[in-house]
């Protein structure tokens, strides 16, 4: 009976360390490997059905082939879930196109862009105009502004999959080779939800971003989000989700706050309005206003398109820089 | 029967025991770390300041009061932070940097983020948008295989290099690489 009693108690140990050791190698085995996450966030398990849950991880576009997360239902989707979504967009498309704009003091910032992350394709063209920020009091002016011709930077960068990119300034009518440029999907690191903010031995919060492979940096600030969304959402009782609303034919969860005291100071805006959307996380639209209430700040996109509805990534060809100046 | 059978069971305790310490644990033949403030004094080692483009500055919200801050348009001046050399032997490594970013006029949208890890070759670790992130370090990782020299890597510096984007600025202030295989 006692040898009984000992070899129950024995095996019941041994399985749930067997269980904890077969979930902690298959952990280590997909932090080793890097692949991509396919464990659906705690928030988004304990919200979701279970049918639901089920067909999380099966979302393979037929562009690349590349296994993608699946968003949350968004009739169900928590404050954590949308947090999360934004920490984590990377993993929920694989080839996006589209434009993006951002303004720059006195200037509008203009990306072009259209990138593969599986492949490490992308091509962007980066013009900034001059505009006058003081009279952006609404969405329309600052698209006015944005269609000037008053060009005052024009840049492009072309990487083909390879580990160096080619940089074209029109500007300078120059080009250079970029070694070590190319951040690869296989290089990027998970980060579970709980570990994204951490404490220093200094006292000072530490936010870890996952690197970026879509290698179009400009337009991370919608692509992959994560400075924003640490910034304006970490604070969850200060942001709500106004319902979902189309933006550029896309459903987003519109979701308007306020600035935590140090953040809003340092950008100078006291209340925001995002426009997310559902199936990605990427950040359509972003606007960002004073203590008055006019716009002092803004990200706004242009025709975002993701996996078969994306364009192609542009080719560099030699004719485009056939008068240029080579800085290697 | 007793006896053998909790030989058996000790045994197979034993066993497993082994196994998740040789199969949860990945090998971490080399760890290193250094943490460097902008300029000399501070760090105690030499930086450069690419271009002489970046000025001092002066604040109590930056890392030991000082940093270095230029215009994100000087897009070939790259700010260095130089360390005494981390390195191994290996086929591939973790690169982590960790940035300290606490001053509303770091601005550049886009700063990239090298790692030096052979004699020929930095690589970039990842970007980040300066005037977006919230207060405090920031950091990014990533792993790299291959390695540019294949079988090793050494690294006696990191730097930032401005987006080009005109009306912004970068800042450098304190950086934490950590390099490991």
């Amino acid at each position: 009976m006692n040898i009984k009693n000992n070899i129950t108690t024995i095996a019941a140990i041994a399985a749930v360390v067997s269980l904890a050791t077969t979930g902690f190698i298959a952990y280590a085995l997909n932090t080793d490997k890097n692949e991509i996450k396919t464990i659906k966030s705690p928030a988004a398990s304990v919200t979701e059905p279970a049918t639901e849950a089920a067909t999380a991880t099966v979302n393979i576009p037929k562009a690349t082939g590349r296994k993608l997360e699946t968003a949350v239902s968004s009739s169900s989707a928590t404050k954590d879930d949308i947090y999360h979504i934004m920490l984590n967009s990377i993993d929920y498309y694989d080839k996006v196109s589209g434009t993006v704009y951002f303004p720059a003091n006195d200037t509008c910032n203009k990306i072009e862009f259209q990138t593969v992350l599986s492949e490490s394709k992308a091509f962007f063209r980066h013009t900034q105009y001059n505009a006058d920020m003081s009279k952006s009091v609404s969405m329309d002016a600052v698209d006015s502004m944005a269609d000037t011709n008053d060009i005052i930077y024009d840049t492009e960068m072309y990487c083909d999959g390879e580990s160096s990119c080619i940089s074209v300034d029109n500007t300078e009518k120059t080009y250079a080779s970029n070694p070590g440029y190319v951040i690869t999907l296989d290089s990027v690191l998970d980060i579970p939800d709980d570990e994204r903010i951490t404490m220093e031995s200094d006292g000072n919060p530490c936010y870890n971003l996952r690197t970026n492979p879509t290698n179009v940096p400009e337009a991370s600030i919608s692509l992959f989000p994560q400075e924003m969304t640490f910034g304006f959402l970490k604070n969850k009782e200060l942001w709500d989700i106004e319902g979902i609303e189309k933006y550029d034919g896309k459903e987003c969860y519109h979701i308007t706050g306020k600035t935590e005291e140090e953040y809003g100071n340092k950008l100078n805006v006291s209340k925001f309005d995002f426009m997310v959307d559902v199936n990605t996380g990427v950040l359509l639209q972003y606007m960002g206003y004073d203590e008055i209430g006019n716009i002092s700040d803004y990200m706004y996109t242009d025709g975002i398109s993701f996996e078969d509805s994306a364009e192609n990534v542009k080719a560099f060809s030699e004719n485009l820089i056939t008068s240029y100046k080579c800085m290697d | 029967m007793k006896s053998k059978l909790k030989k058996f069971v000790s045994g197979a305790m034993i066993a497993l025991t082994l196994s998740v310490n040789t199969l949860s644990i990945p090998a971490s033949a080399y760890s290193a770390t250094r943490t460097i403030d902008n300029d000399s004094i501070a760090s105690g080692y030499g930086n450069t300041n690419g271009g002489n483009a970046y000025s001092y500055l002066k604040a109590n919200s930056l890392y030991n009061g000082d940093a270095r801050i230029a215009s994100s348009s000087k897009s070939s001046c790259s700010y260095y932070w130089k360390y005494p050399s981390m390195g191994a032997n290996a086929t591939s490594c973790r690169c982590t940097i960790k940035v300290y970013l606490n001053h509303a006029n770091f601005t550049d949208p886009s700063a990239a983020y090298y790692v030096q890890l052979s004699n020929t070759q930095s690589n970039r670790v990842g970007y980040l948008n300066q005037e977006k992130a919230p207060a405090g370090w920031i950091s990014v990782a990533k792993t790299l295989s291959p390695l540019p020299e294949g079988s090793y890597y050494t690294s006696k510096h990191a730097f930032v290099e401005p987006s080009g984007t005109k009306g912004k600025n970068t800042g450098a202030d304190a950086i934490q690489v950590l390099l490991s295989s």
